[in-house]
């Protein structure tokens, strides 16, 4: 290791972090090197007086939390509310509300004719939607249907 | 590791609709944050401000907290972006370099750093402090402050900042060096504006 990576290192050798490897040796070289115990020490010495303790009162800190707690009120709903957590999709939610709205209302009405579909076919109920399907007893259908029904075979 | 659960059983309970329980994370982290704060924008006022406002801000965020890292983790990342924004904002208006720093204020400084000064107070001791910190670049200053104003690990500060952890031992052993260098070019020049009389 270089006098240059030792001094990128021998910080961590007092605050932990370092390898068994690394450890052993940042502590041969600051054995042996005046200029790296110096600025160690020195760094000791400088770094209370550019990072001072702060010191707060207990009346300040209450009236911190207070002034905090009373902007925190002032938001409009809990933080883990739904409205709260789903905010960021309510534009998302209108638009497509308002797109498929739209779609509904102007969009032409379509025809869809298949290709064998007569109206004799419609008729006797055998149209290409409704072939297999038995109407009488189908739960439900609406008596008029099968009312229409009966009559167009009859005809 | 008491304090980490502990957090999280408020947090959980801010979630569930008792908001009212931030008050008690506020007052745990209030000092840290405030400290932090300081340092990164020298002034008290700013400072006190700053605090509130990340607060503030922190709650309005934590429905997005999932607990991926711990409530300080995630409270230091927003504190630290935080007081960032508010010094580029600064920055853009004003830069100060370490030369135009040492021609006006050269007197002022040595006698700080070489403790001649004996009437000097507390507050100007603070202030040119802050002077010469405020010389470094963001990832310097940020670096340094949380380790020496709040005393992080460094593993603690490499998942704020999001960086391995050489890259924090690196930028810290930087960082340091960078002030004592200024520190001993203050002190080896003397007094400037004598040197220049």
């Amino acid at each position: 290791m270089t006098h240059e990576e030792i001094q990128l290192k021998m910080f961590a050798l007092c605050e932990g972090p370092l390898t068994a490897k690394e450890r052993t040796l940042v502590e041969r070289h600051l054995g042996e090197c005046e200029d790296c115990r110096e600025a160690l020490a020195g760094w000791k010495e400088a770094a209370p007086l550019l990072f001072p303790r702060i010191s707060v009162s207990e009346s300040q800190e209450d009236r911190f939390v207070a002034s905090v707690m009373a902007r925190v009120g002032a938001t409009q709903e809990p933080v883990g509310s739904f409205g709260s957590s789903l905010r960021w999709a309510l534009p998302l939610l209108g638009t497509a509300a308002l797109a498929l709205w739209m779609l509904a209302t102007l969009a032409p009405p379509q025809t869809v004719t298949p290709a064998n579909a007569t109206v004799e076919n419609f008729l006797a109920g055998d149209s290409p939607e409704v072939l297999g399907t038995n109407w009488s007893n189908v739960p439900g259908t609406h008596p008029g249907f099968q009312t229409v029904s009966l009559s167009s075979s009859g005809r | 590791m008491e304090r980490t659960i502990e957090d999280r059983q408020i947090v959980q309970l801010i979630q569930d609709g008792h908001s009212e329980a931030y008050g008690d994370l506020v007052r745990s982290y209030h000092k840290k944050v405030l400290g932090y704060c300081l340092s990164m924008l020298n002034n008290r006022t700013d400072a006190e401000e700053a605090a509130q406002d990340i607060f503030v801000k922190a709650y309005q965020a934590l429905a997005r907290f999932k607990g991926d890292s711990s409530f300080s983790t995630w409270l230091y990342r927003i504190t630290a972006n935080h007081c960032l924004d508010i010094l580029r904002k600064r920055n853009r208006r004003k830069t100060v370099s370490w030369d135009a720093l040492v021609e006006k204020e050269g007197e002022r400084m040595h006698a700080l750093v070489s403790a001649n000064d004996p009437g000097a107070s507390r507050l100007e001791d603070r202030q040119m402090a802050d002077r010469i910190l405020s010389t470094l670049t963001e990832d310097h200053r940020t670096v340094l402050t949380l380790r020496e104003q709040d005393g992080l690990e460094y593993q603690e500060i490499a998942e704020i900042l999001n960086c391995s952890l050489d890259a924090v031992k690196g930028r810290l052993a930087r960082a340091r060096k960078q002030v004592q260098e200024r520190l001993a070019q203050v002190l080896e020049s003397g007094n400037p504006r004598n040197a220049e009389g």
